[in-house]
């Protein structure tokens, strides 16, 4: 059995203009140990799924289906259980470290903070190994900078605290959303060698949401990309990139100014813009501004199909999609 | 031809608030002695990470800070020696994009009045027809439409606010765009229809660009030169198809090295780069990057490189650049 299972997961949202539908019918699964990325533009649901998965979606918003978590649905879980699990056996780190942080604890006490309450530790003993923690991310003088609080920290040192606090509980699995999206390159390499490496270590499972393909190609095992809040594409990360079966996967792609293309070929764009949640088409979501789109496209989102060894995609115009744009 | 850009020796530092009574305050070096000149038509990029003095130097070059000291000459008038009249008629020959589409357009003024504002404020008065016509042709050079004029920024995605943002500085038929950070607050899908306009427009206007960006891969897109920096100088310069498939300063290497790359069958195994960048507050006698770079000898600690020519068109500030 998956240690995660999501089926059918929704998240409806209740706005003053509607009902918003950030996430439509989900389904994935993660295996002990496995790094799965959800890849996608702003406003496709990667980061409501993560809220999701974890049960802390805003008040107005609903969520349908289920989240099997070794076998125990989380949608339908109580607050108190709920608590039980976040922090120590989900845990999750966000974009931005300097917002998430508590700016009137020092990190140690914030680190330490899920040890007493998940492990029952004592305020020494949580303590050193606040250290250890600080340590093992690569804080340098572990033991200086376990009293110092965020602001004197730099991002990435931030992001590294944060990662402490998410590894305090050896947590089961890791959800990562836009971890290096505020930090520079050089910074963003670090910690994404860091989490590979932490999560090789410990055995935990990985899901790395993130707008950037480079950043999905480089660290997870599989890879779903969204788009109107529904998965378009799904499969194995290297068969999901070299295959590139959806339309909208293909214009991410084309769309990305790569280095040393230069000033040769034109971007490719795709055109218009993402659809609005509350407003959403009855078909394929993407239909709207697909270069492929006919009119069956429109009446009824597709089902995924099967493209082989677990890879898939949303798309009634595959053929299509497959021959090079003209 | 004089060039559109002209910097010798800019320095930049900015006062911290004082520490003690019996030390003199603090200063951030922002920028350290940065010289270059931009030619007509060549438009250039500046890369670099966060705190490296790239936005402090679109800053110098937009005349809206006085260098601590050093040059700056925009068509040959030096920009902190001219009457603040002198100035603001010089002004609409360079104009500036900024990074948040959000934060740069007043939410109270209408699309039209806010492209328009340049016209009032730095050409002579123009009939109103004639001024309307005006912010309709640069609005539809962007790819935006007549009605549009009417309309609120609110109305208008992030991807058009940047449109909008361009028609601003396209109104007065500038020579120079300087633009921080255009496209880094869009997803990619609506960046790569924002730098093909900055493209397109650069061919038919002839706009050169000094563009800023942490993103080498938009900076090799629309700019003929770039120029990183690290720490408040420039590391190595040269035309954007030498610097990447030839870099010559470690940095430079590092930082393409650090750059995700969509390919899941070819993961790297390089080095990773050490520790993050300082804020300096006091200039050393090394090299600035020696603390990070793989290769550092004593003498990088000794003795800063200067930036030369190591090939035709490629300056270098390292030690080791002529080497392997």
């Amino acid at each position: 059995m998956a240690l995660l299972e999501v089926r059918d997961l929704s998240v409806e949202i209740a706005t003053s203009r509607g009902t918003g539908f950030a996430v439509r019918g989900l389904n994935f699964a993660l295996e002990r140990g496995q790094t799965l990325g959800i890849v996608g533009e702003s406003g496709c649901g990667k980061s409501m799924t993560a809220l999701a998965l974890m049960r802390l979606v805003p008040e107005n918003a609903r969520i349908g289906g289920a989240i099997l978590f070794d076998g125990e649905d989380l949608a339908q879980a109580d607050e108190a259980r709920l608590c039980q699990i976040r922090g120590n056996r989900i845990a999750m780190i966000f974009q931005e470290p300097m917002t998430s942080l508590n700016p009137v604890h020092t990190i140690g006490r914030q680190i330490a903070e899920p040890l007493m309450m998940h492990r029952g530790l004592d305020a020494a003993s949580a303590r050193a190994e606040a250290i250890r923690l600080l340590d093992r991310v690569g804080i340098p003088e572990a033991r200086r900078r376990v009293d110092s609080w965020p602001h004197q920290l730099s991002g990435g040192q931030r992001q590294r605290a944060m990662i402490a606090m998410a590894l305090s509980c050896g947590p089961d699995i890791l959800l990562a959303d836009e971890p290096t999206t505020a930090l520079d390159v050089t910074i963003q390499r670090q910690i994404l060698t860091l989490i590979g490496d932490l999560v090789r270590d410990s055995g935990m499972s990985l899901i790395l949401i993130s707008h950037d393909l480079g950043v999905i190609a480089e660290t997870v095992d599989s890879t779903v990309v969204m788009y109107g809040g529904m998965a378009v594409e799904s499969g194995p990360t290297a068969r999901v990139f070299a295959g590139l079966a959806h339309p909208y996967t293909q214009g991410l792609f084309a769309a990305r100014p790569q280095l040393g293309q230069g000033a040769g070929k034109r971007l490719a764009t795709i055109a218009g813009v993402v659809p609005d949640l509350v407003d959403l088409p009855a078909g394929c979501a993407f239909a709207g501004r697909c270069r492929l789109a006919v009119q069956a496209c429109r009446v009824a989102p597709p089902a995924p199909q099967d493209l082989g060894l677990g890879h898939s995609a949303a798309c009634l115009r595959l053929d299509a999609a497959r021959e090079p744009a003209a | 031809m004089t060039a559109v850009v002209d910097i010798q020796g800019a320095v930049k530092h900015y006062r911290l608030p004082r520490e003690s009574l019996f030390h003199p305050a603090p200063s951030v070096h922002a920028v350290n002695g940065v010289s270059f000149a931009i030619a007509r038509g060549r438009s250039l990029g500046v890369v670099g990470e966060s705190g490296c003095g790239k936005s402090t130097l679109a800053r110098l070059v937009m005349a809206l800070e006085p260098p601590t000291a050093g040059t700056v000459k925009v068509l040959g008038h030096d920009l902190n020696a001219l009457a603040a009249d002198k100035l603001r008629e010089l002004r609409r020959h360079f104009q500036m994009v900024f990074q948040d589409p959000y934060g740069s357009l007043d939410p109270r003024h209408t699309v039209g009045r806010i492209v328009g504002e340049p016209l009032d404020g730095l050409e002579t008065r123009l009939a109103r027809d004639e001024r309307r016509a005006r912010i309709v042709a640069v609005l539809e050079s962007v790819g935006l439409r007549a009605a549009d004029a009417d309309k609120y920024p609110h109305e208008f995605s992030g991807g058009q606010r940047q449109r909008i943002a361009i028609a601003r500085a396209l109104i007065t038929r500038p020579a120079l765009i300087v633009a921080d950070e255009p496209v880094s607050a869009l997803d990619v899908s609506v960046q790569a229809q924002v730098l093909n306009l900055m493209r397109d427009l650069r061919d038919r206007y002839g706009v050169t660009y000094l563009l800023i960006s942490h993103d080498l891969g938009v900076v090799d897109y629309v700019c003929d030169d770039v120029a990183v920096m690290y720490l408040g100088r420039i590391v190595e310069q040269a035309p954007a198809k030498t610097l990447f498939a030839d870099p010559r300063h470690p940095y430079t290497k590092a930082l393409l090295d650090a750059v995700p790359r969509p390919d899941p069958t070819n993961r790297r195994q390089g080095t990773v780069l050490k520790g993050t960048v300082s804020v300096e507050t006091v200039t050393g006698r090394g090299c600035p990057f020696a603390d990070r770079c793989p290769r550092v000898e004593q003498r990088c600690r000794d003795a800063a490189p200067a930036l030369r020519t190591i090939a035709p068109d490629h300056l270098a500030a390292c030690h080791f650049a002529e080497g392997p």
